[in-house]
């Protein structure tokens, strides 16, 4: 509760499937269950990038509102979670604030699993394995490695078109010491040509 | 006691709108299948003080989560600036410069500040290297480490 707003949730979680949209938003709604109007006195947010908005600040008894949460995603990919605080005028100033709370699932076109396969020096030659799976409902094709050096061999194995890939990488020779970026060149169905990078090393 | 028709005209009706019903759900739930419900479940970040980040012996990979002016005008000495809007481009350099057994110790601006561990929680989930670790105090606690 803010004082007298009570609300009709306090959290919201949100699942973004599209990692490249700008924001994504939730709505909270409240009414004023006291006796006398009550003003919205501050709001603030844990974070920059998230904004908080109210059309108006004073309800009268019994009225409804709604506070407008906007997080930027800029990039994000993951579990994030972000807070607005509410402050009202029914309240004693050192009161603690009403907290909103907003979970987000922002999911990957791609996921690589691991980023990096290493080996140490004197380690037997084993392959190892990335697995790449699509995140989200966009099927995503992987249309070709990039790789800039000749340490590592690599192959493409297709598990689903458009859903799942593994990829298998060896050293030439675990004696010295190398690293190697992989792009995966890949088509993001709606979304265009995308590049992902992994790695291969040996330290 | 009611007809027997108007029971059965009654059912058929409520049948009716059951179907109706059952239309928009049976739409949802192929347009969102293979999407699974979201796990809410954050990584556990620990956190590092700058003496105990720096403890002697420890080899530390320091990381700025940063944005990128914020990092061009100072950062600790050594660190690679590595943050969310930049990650495919930036990922490669940090995956270079890491070493089995190094500290990778994450900073931002301060302890509001949450890129840090933002940062770290993605970089323990994507590259499988153990434990990540937030610089407590950030930026701000690193400057006031260096003042005699």
């Amino acid at each position: 509760m803010a004082g007298g707003l009570v609300w009709e949730k306090s959290d919201a979680d949100l699942i973004v499937n599209d990692p490249e949209q700008a924001s994504t938003s939730a709505d909270f709604a409240f009414r004023n269950e006291s006796n006398r109007s009550v003003t919205v006195v501050k709001v603030t947010t844990s974070c920059g990038c998230t904004t908080a908005s109210l059309d108006k600040k004073t309800y009268a008894p019994g009225e409804r509102g709604k506070i407008a949460v906007t997080v930027a995603i800029a990039g994000h990919t993951g579990m994030l979670q972000r807070f607005v605080y509410v402050a009202t005028d029914d309240q004693p100033p050192n009161a603690i604030p009403a907290m909103l709370t907003v979970r987000l699932d922002i999911r990957e076109y791609l996921n690589i699993e691991p980023r990096m396969v290493f080996w140490s020096r004197g380690d037997p030659e084993t392959e190892k394995t990335i697995t790449c799976t699509a995140g989200t409902t966009r099927s995503v094709i992987i249309r070709k490695l990039e790789a800039d050096h000749p340490d590592f061999t690599f192959r493409i194995e297709t598990v689903e078109e458009g859903r799942k890939y593994l990829i298998f990488l060896k050293p030439v020779s675990i004696d010295k010491a190398a690293f190697d970026t992989l792009g995966l060149v890949t088509e993001v169905s709606g979304v265009g040509l995308r590049v992902f990078n992994a790695a291969a090393s040996i330290k | 006691m009611m007809p027997v028709s108007i029971w059965k005209k009654c059912a058929r009706e409520a049948v009716a709108i059951l179907c109706l019903a059952l239309v928009p759900t049976v739409a949802m739930a192929w347009i969102h299948r293979g999407e699974s419900k979201s796990a809410w479940n954050r990584a556990v970040i620990a956190e590092l003080s700058v003496g105990e980040a720096g403890a002697p012996g420890a080899i530390v990979l320091w990381v700025d989560a940063r944005p990128e002016a914020d990092f061009s005008r100072q950062h600790v000495p050594g660190a690679l600036s590595l943050d969310e809007e930049h990650w495919e481009a930036l990922l490669p350099g940090f995956m270079a410069a890491w070493r089995p057994g190094a500290r990778v110790v994450v900073y931002c601006g301060d302890q509001q500040c949450d890129r840090s561990r933002e940062v770290a929680e993605r970089l323990q989930r994507e590259l499988q290297i153990g434990p990540v670790y937030v610089l407590k105090g950030g930026w701000a606690a690193w400057l006031g480490a260096q003042k005699p």
